[in-house]
């Protein structure tokens, strides 16, 4: 039955909110200096090297045949002879592995037996003790073989958190694992012929290590050129940002028990908008940096560092900056124990500490934006029955009381499903007004602007089947061109009312 | 007869010595404003856009204060002469069984404006919706009493008492609420101090037992002459009583100021996730009106008749009377009604009067005897709203069938 209906004129505010830098860009990489003003503080990663790296355990398979070679008859829980013993040495090279604690990974075992009756099999990996310490030991029946079908058994055991000794069984190899495994004859004598052979498989797959130790080598690898994204300026996408200082650190961490040396050919600022890319020029740059190893005590790793201050002074880091890149490319090389293995094979890895090369950066807010223009796509989505449905059109006015040293003008552009702009709210200038400032170019108060944005029902209309609108804010700062500083204070209000004609929809 | 549920409406007409039984089905309902026309209340009811013409309509007619009412009643009941079985002479035994229904509400001039044309007129000012009262109530009702059943020139008197279930109730009293639009919209000021309740809103239908409760009905009628003819003097109370409803229903006693001045964002990225989306109106409600589970009791409308008649020749009978209903946002009906009998058979009667749930009413209804045992009743006592849709409210009908078994 058709409900109820009626136009009402209403208004009311919609959205209210007072924010402060910390609002604006996320808490997690402001600072504020002594003297309130704030600073970025970002951490970006430009390369790191992980145990894939150095080396890579690949899946292995055993498979053995064995039978005797005339019949012989067995009484019950007799062993059947066949050697006791299997190892593999993984094809590691350059590479002396002694141990691992396995992260991931599994062992499946498979027993074909001919035999007649069943047996009784003791499957154990020797090298391979659980956190608890015990050795691993599985036993179970294979059944026999019915007709000429014969008894199979399958076993797969997850390995995650077992420590192999990869020193074989002799205690002096190196990437070698090993297996054992017994076999008897089940509870009713029989007689093994030769044609009742014994097919046993046993495969090491997925094997994942989250701490190596022995020898990684010495070996060369040459990184890049390659690229780093850099998310910082991701939202700008106009105009000029001209910083007054920015200091930043290259560092290099080295967790991995494992000498290395590096040569950084090159460290670039990339903006892909503009298409401009700035060298660093630093005297790091082409130089060989040693990097000793990290020390490992009781479980607890101490890593090494390597820090390279960049700033003003000794480098271009302030163009590069200015130059808003969204990438960092970096060409580096680098070489694995350069004095061989001075270490007597205790190099050491953890897979969740891993050598990287980083920049950390600290930009002072204290800047001049020019047209500096950010911009970001929002999901959109007016609920088709939550009522807002019923909005035919009217009038938002935008109330914004600003506290920040610079004006912004703002535009909303509206988008199909292709991402296409389809139509603009605003459809003329403006300008939420900057606050007034004194001669030490600080805030002395809040400046309110006024903006009313028609809506006309067409535009109502186009709103309800958009999903995604782009929100674009041009910056400029105040007493250009001078740096104006930002601060922890300084804050906006903000206030969307709506003065809409809207239906009431009885439910 | 006006449309309600009362006792006199069982034993309206003679009870003849010669019937010992009678079976009655009675249905009526009422529906009347003093400012909301009929086609406004149709529209509402029925479906469809209430547009700007309509609602300047009823805006013509808004006082300051309005009420609204409307009732539904309907049943079956079975009268028993006592003599028949306890050789009493004169005395009726009755039980009937009815579904009741029962709304009325209190609004303001500014409520009307601010829900049906919006706030944006009163930027700046403060909208009174003081004093707003709603209430509805619905009931199932088991009737026993005994009535005096001899229609002659004796005192006739009646009693019953019901034994009801609360099916479901809902109840608003603002003693206060202002709204008040700030000038320019920033911020919305609603000042209130009110009580709201509700049965079990999981529970509902006609099954459902959300409540208990009883009332007594009394009625009396004393004849004496004047020198136009034989008169009689009627009083009559239904429906005094009350309904406890159980502890699953919910309470709210808010004495508060509410200020809303939008959805507080605390960073941009808000704008980014589903915040909007992911506020529940449940939950917005349970911040700013948080109901508790409660139990309660409620006062039935109790409906108060006192009438007198004067029979001045064998075909014209006059009524005069006044009607009040307690608890019920009721104003003082006075009515007259005049029964022309235009022979023992059947009879016409027309009702004028003014107060109520509207101002003026206008009834008409017939009697009719259709022989071997039957009685009917059908009429209105508001007709004005299906004659003046756009200029009245009142809208009004009952029937009653009987059946007298020898």
């Amino acid at each position: 039955m058709e409900k109820a209906s009626w136009d009402t004129d209403i208004l009311a505010p919609l959205i209210s909110a007072s924010m402060n830098i910390n609002n604006i860009l996320p808490d997690s990489i402001l600072q504020a200096n002594a003297d309130s003003s704030m600073k970025i503080v970002f951490n970006n990663d430009l390369y790191k090297i992980d145990i894939d790296t150095l080396f890579n355990i690949e899946d292995t398979t055993i498979q053995n045949s064995y039978a005797l070679p005339s019949p012989l008859p067995l009484p019950a829980g007799y062993p059947i002879p066949f050697p006791s013993t299997t190892a593999t040495t993984y094809a590691l090279p350059g590479i002396e592995l002694k141990k691992v604690i396995i992260k991931s990974g599994f062992v499946s075992f498979k027993v074909k037996s001919k035999i007649q009756e069943e047996t009784v099999y003791t499957y154990g990996i020797p090298c391979a003790t659980d956190p608890f310490g015990m050795v691993f030991s599985r036993t179970f029946t294979v059944p026999g073989r019915v007709g000429t079908t014969p008894g199979v058994y399958n076993l797969l055991v997850d390995l995650s958190g077992y420590t192999i000794d990869l020193t074989g069984p002799s205690g002096t190899q190196i990437n070698t694992i090993y297996t054992s495994l017994t076999a008897n004859i089940g509870a009713t004598p029989v007689t093994v012929t030769p044609a009742d052979s014994l097919i046993i498989g046993n495969t090491f797959f997925d094997i994942i290590p989250y701490y190596a130790k022995g020898y990684f080598g010495n070996n060369t690898y040459n990184v890049g050129p390659s690229t780093s994204n850099f998310t910082l300026f991701d939202r700008i996408v106009d105009g000029t940002l001209q910083l007054e200082d920015v200091d930043f650190n290259f560092k290099i961490e080295n967790p991995i028990g494992m000498d290395a040396r590096l040569y950084v050919s090159n460290i670039s600022s990339i903006n892909t908008r503009t298409g401009t890319t700035i060298n660093l020029t630093n005297s790091m740059i082409g130089s060989t940096i040693n990097i000793n190893r990290a020390a490992e005590s009781g479980g607890i790793v101490y890593p090494t560092f390597a820090n390279f201050p960049l700033n003003t002074t000794n480098s271009n880091i302030k163009p590069m900056i200015e130059n808003l890149p969204n990438k960092f490319g970096y060409t580096m090389q680098i070489i694995t124990n350069p004095l061989g293995n001075i270490s007597g094979s205790n190099d050491f890895i953890y897979s969740d500490r891993l050598m990287k090369a980083s920049l950390d950066m600290e930009i002072p807010l204290s800047l001049v934006a020019n047209n500096l223009t950010l911009q970001d796509t929002l999901a959109l989505n007016i609920s088709q029955t939550g009522g807002t449905q019923n909005i035919h059109e009217g009038t938002i006015t935008l109330f914004a009381n600003n506290g920040f040293p610079f004006d912004a003008q703002l535009q909303l552009y509206l988008l199909n499903e292709s991402n296409v702009v389809t139509d603009s709210i605003f459809g003329y200038a403006n300008t939420i007004v900057e606050a007034p400032i004194n001669s030490a170019l600080r805030v002395i108060g809040k400046k309110l602007t006024k903006i009313a944005i028609p809506i006309s029902e067409s535009k109502m209309n186009l709103l309800y089947e958009t999903k995604k609108v782009v929100l674009k804010v041009k910056f400029n700062t105040s007493a250009q061109p001078q740096y104006i500083k930002i601060y922890s204070e300084y804050s906006i209000d903000v206030k969307l009312v709506g003065d809409f004609n809207y239906t009431i929809q009885l439910q | 007869m006006l449309a309600d549920a009362q006792i006199s409406a069982i034993f309206s007409d003679e009870f003849p010595d010669s019937t010992k039984t009678r079976v009655g089905l009675t249905a009526d309902y009422g529906l009347n404003a003093t400012a909301l026309t009929s086609q406004f209340v149709s529209k509402f009811y029925k479906g469809g856009f209430i547009d700007k013409g309509l609602k300047d309509q009823v805006l013509n007619r808004t006082k300051n204060m309005n009420t609204i009412g409307a009732d539904l009643n309907y049943g079956v009941y079975v009268g028993i002469k006592l003599d028949s079985i306890f050789h009493k002479k004169n005395v009726s035994l009755f039980f009937s069984m009815r579904d009741r229904a029962h709304f009325d509400a209190r609004y303001s001039k500014d409520f009307y404006k601010v829900g049906f044309y919006g706030n944006a007129a009163y930027a700046g000012q403060v909208a009174d919706f003081n004093d707003f009262n709603l209430n509805y109530l619905r009931y199932q009702q088991l009737q026993v009493g005994l009535f005096s059943s001899k229609y002659d020139s004796a005192a006739r008197w009646g009693i019953a008492v019901s034994l009801l279930k609360g099916e479901q109730y809902a109840s608003i009293f603002a003693q206060k609420a202002e709204l008040y639009t700030s000038e320019d919209g920033t911020y919305i000021d609603f000042n209130t101090n009110m009580q709201v309740a509700q049965s079990d809103t999981a529970n509902k239908g006609i099954g459902a037992f959300n409540g208990m409760g009883a009332s007594v009905d009394i009625y009396f009628e004393a004849p004496f002459k004047t020198r136009f003819g034989n008169a009689k003097l009627r009083v009559s109370i239904a429906d005094i009583g009350a309904i406890k409803f159980n502890n699953k229903s919910l309470f709210l006693n808010q004495d508060s100021l509410f200020h809303y001045d939008g959805f507080h964002v605390n960073s941009v990225y808000d704008l980014q996730d589903s915040t909007f989306a992911s506020t529940s109106q449940d939950s917005i409600i349970n911040s700013v009106a948080p109901f508790k589970n409660q139990s309660f009791s409620v006062t039935l409308p109790s409906v108060l008749n006192l009438s007198y008649e004067i029979q001045f020749n064998e075909h014209f009978l006059l009524v005069e009377g006044i009607r009040y209903v307690f608890n019920g946002n009721y104003n003082l009906l006075a009515y007259v009604k005049g029964n022309f009998i235009i022979n023992p058979k059947f009879t016409i009667s027309a009702t004028v009067g003014y107060g109520g749930y509207g101002k003026f009413n206008y009834g008409l209804g017939a009697f009719a005897n259709l022989g071997k045992g039957f009685i009917i009743y059908a009429g209105s006592s508001n007709l004005e709203g299906f004659i003046t849709p756009k200029k009245a409210s009142g809208q009004a009908a009952y029937i009653s069938l009987v059946k007298n078994f020898r």
